[in-house]
């Protein structure tokens, strides 16, 4: 069941667009069914239409949690915050390029060492299996 | 004294719609949730937005399908209706919740 449960976000992922607009679809069928029953029920049209919203609840949640259900959220989350760090990082492009010149000489500075320490070139090393032929 | 109206958690709120979908039949999610929403008379706190990710779930779950039909207001809409699977997961529940709770009342009898 939980592989069943995977591919089906994962198909949810592919109909990405087609899940939240037939989301958004279902959702005002259903506040426009609210209303009619409140109607019938003898509420002022205005009235209706607000109980029918006040009773949903908030749009915007339902879409957040639908969105956390289909899909892999952790994809979707760290698309999110990809962006938002790319339009923090626009915002002040002296910071950034500080941080980034930092971890280019921290990052190119370790695996230097590294390479030198294993006598030249981290690729002439080869992992050995004393075990099964592989 | 605690409130009288609870906030469902999800675990219940799914055995909510498969037993209603299992007593009363297929329905769209507005009816499901005004359905669930009468039946217990009111006291449940529930969103009936929050009906939508649930029903998705259990979709993914396998233990609903959807079909499209129309609404009563001539929408577009799904229709969800219980799985065989879901059924059997159902009476588990079902079940579970019965030990559950006939356990905790021998319990709390027992030491009061």
């Amino acid at each position: 069941m939980r592989l069943r449960t995977i591919l089906a976000r994962m198909l949810s992922l592919l109909r990405r667009k087609q899940v939240e607009d037939e989301l958004v679809e279902e959702i005002r069928a259903h506040l426009e069914q609210a209303e009619q029953d409140n109607l019938r029920a003898g509420m002022p049209a205005e009235e209706a239409r607000r109980a029918a919203r006040r009773s949903f609840g908030g749009v915007e949640q339902v879409k957040e949690a639908h969105g956390d259900v289909g899909g892999f959220p952790v994809l979707r989350d760290g698309a999110q915050d990809v962006r938002l760090a790319i339009r923090a990082m626009r915002r002040q492009p002296g910071f950034a390029t500080v941080v980034v010149v930092t971890l280019a000489l921290g990052i190119g500075g370790s695996t230097l060492i590294f390479s030198l320490a294993h006598g030249g070139s981290v690729h002439r090393r080869r992992l050995t299996y004393s075990f099964i032929g592989i | 004294m605690s409130d009288p109206k609870t906030d469902v958690p999800y675990g219940t709120l799914d055995l909510l719609v498969l037993k209603t979908l299992e007593a009363m039949g297929p329905m769209n999610g507005y009816r499901l949730a005004r359905r669930i929403e009468q039946v217990s008379e009111n006291l449940l706190r529930l969103n009936q937005g929050s009906i939508y990710p649930a029903l998705l779930r259990l979709q993914q779950k396998g233990w609903i399908r959807t079909q499209w039909g129309v609404s009563e207001t001539k929408r577009r809409v799904k229709i969800y209706s219980l799985t065989k699977t879901g059924a059997t997961h159902l009476r588990t529940e079902v079940a579970n919740w019965e030990r559950t709770t006939a356990m905790v009342a021998r319990f709390l009898e027992s030491l009061s």
